[in-house]
């Protein structure tokens, strides 16, 4: 049976709390997954796990804030403990993004396939799933993303950007007693329960298209939208001049790169210039969905009942990385207690992150791994 | 290969399973912004659309040269 726990300070104290509402799953723990305010001592929770579950692996990262179904707060810590009955082998493996991701990435590959036996490349697609918790300072998602796809380009892997309250200055990862910071943890589990990917996002489209005419080359800027300057777009939609755009007016109205009918969302951070600083890089001459809003918490349900149905089953545990813009959202609505009911319906383990990962890096989603109960 | 609709036909046939062609044609339009299974006729025939999504696959380790 799949076993959360969240706790809040004091950072000494973690380890032990943590692994006192874990119970005792220390045989049948096939990983430790675990998430840290970044003002936490990563490398001493991860360490306390690791000993605690002797030859489990542990993968974590820091986080904007932590949750599970036991509470969530903006200091806190989760951690979930996936048994075998559910993932048979886990094989775990940290990349160093370091002078080069692609090469990080690839030699991880090579680690994580001998401890398989195979390559990643050949694992069936269908009973395997990978996590990912990826440094988020450094903008280094998208190419995190299209390394592993090139190393596994069946195989989907899940996952989110390190937090570090927001300040996009230094985040870490840990994995099985190393914590790097300019790292990525990955794990890829054999699965013996159906498994589906969590793609939960409150914005749907206005039926409005625009054409991301000019970027900053190798930045996540974006310099002009339909030929104008892109700030004029943001400015429009939020009905105010572009000198008084803020945070949420670029929450409020995200852009929705639209596949096979889901939207993976890119959304603005600030005004530079007469250009928009994305969370996310957008290619030039990307055609986007100017996105609106639908109810956070309703919408989480709605897309709780989906992934239900998906397993065919009640959800039996999963790994939820949920954007720190949600997050925002959630606290600006005064709905964080509902919206963290809507989860708590069902064992969990999550992280309020710097960005999600599915197959690219994206924004302002709910991503994850859920799992029927074995 | 000298359209991306037989691209697309060789990889789905190439992949087998629906499932992966979806992952990976995701893959592709987040990293080159060409869609296997919704592009234009200009994009169908260009040789530039299709060499950016040939040398996109064997990134991947897709050759369909060889297909």
């Amino acid at each position: 049976m799949t076993r959360t726990a969240f706790a809040a300070g004091p950072g000494g104290t973690l380890a032990k709390t943590l692994i006192d509402q874990l119970g005792d799953t220390r045989t049948n723990a096939a990983l430790v997954v675990f998430f840290a305010h970044v003002d936490f001592d990563g490398q001493l929770i991860g360490d306390g796990l690791r000993a605690h579950f002797s030859g489990v692996p542990v993968i974590g990262c820091s986080a904007n804030g932590a949750f599970s179904e036991h509470g969530f707060g903006k200091s806190g810590c989760s951690a979930i403990v996936i048994t075998r009955d559910v993932a048979p082998r886990v094989a775990v493996a940290m990349a160093h993004l370091d002078p080069d991701a692609h090469a990080g990435i690839a030699r991880a590959g090579v680690e994580l396939s001998r401890a398989f036996g195979a390559s990643l490349r050949e694992l069936d697609a269908e009973r395997h799933v990978g996590l990912m918790l990826v440094e988020g300072a450094t903008q280094r998602e998208e190419v995190v993303n299209e390394a592993l796809g090139n190393v596994a380009p069946a195989l989907r892997f899940v996952g989110g950007s390190a937090g570090d309250d927001i300040q996009f200055k230094r985040t870490w990862a840990y994995c099985n007693g190393e914590l790097g910071y300019d790292a990525c943890s990955l794990a890829v589990l054999e699965m013996a329960v159906p498994f589906g990917i969590v793609q939960a996002c409150n914005m749907v489209s206005s039926g409005r298209v625009v054409e991301v005419t000019r970027v900053e080359p190798g930045t996540r800027i974006i310099r002009e939208i339909d030929g104008r300057p892109a700030v004029q777009l943001f400015a429009e939609l939020a009905g105010k001049p572009s000198a008084e755009l803020g945070f949420v007016d670029f929450l409020t109205h995200p852009l929705g790169l639209m596949i096979d009918g889901a939207p993976w969302l890119r959304s603005g951070v600030r005004v530079d210039g007469e250009g928009v600083l994305f969370a996310c890089s957008v290619l030039e001459g990307a055609k986007l969905d100017v996105m609106r809003g639908v109810e956070l918490v309703a919408n989480t349900q709605e897309q709780r009942l989906a992934i239900e149905q998906q397993l065919g089953g009640p959800i039996g545990g999963a790994v939820l990385f949920n954007c720190a813009y949600r997050m925002l959202e959630a606290q600006i609505k005064g709905s964080e207690a509902a919206y963290h009911a809507v989860l708590s319906t069902f064992p969990h383990a999550g992280i309020h992150t710097n960005g999600e990962s599915y197959l690219g890096h994206i924004n302002q989603t709910l991503t994850g791994l859920a799992f029927r109960a074995s | 290969m000298t359209s991306l609709e037989s691209l697309a036909e060789g990889l789905r046939k190439q992949l087998g399973v629906a499932a992966v062609f979806n992952s990976i044609n995701t893959r592709l339009i987040i990293q080159t912004g060409i869609n296997l299974k919704k592009f234009t006729p200009e994009q169908n025939k260009d040789p530039a659309t299709l060499m950016k999504v040939t040398d996109g696959l064997r990134k991947m380790g897709i050759d369909m040269e060889a297909a």
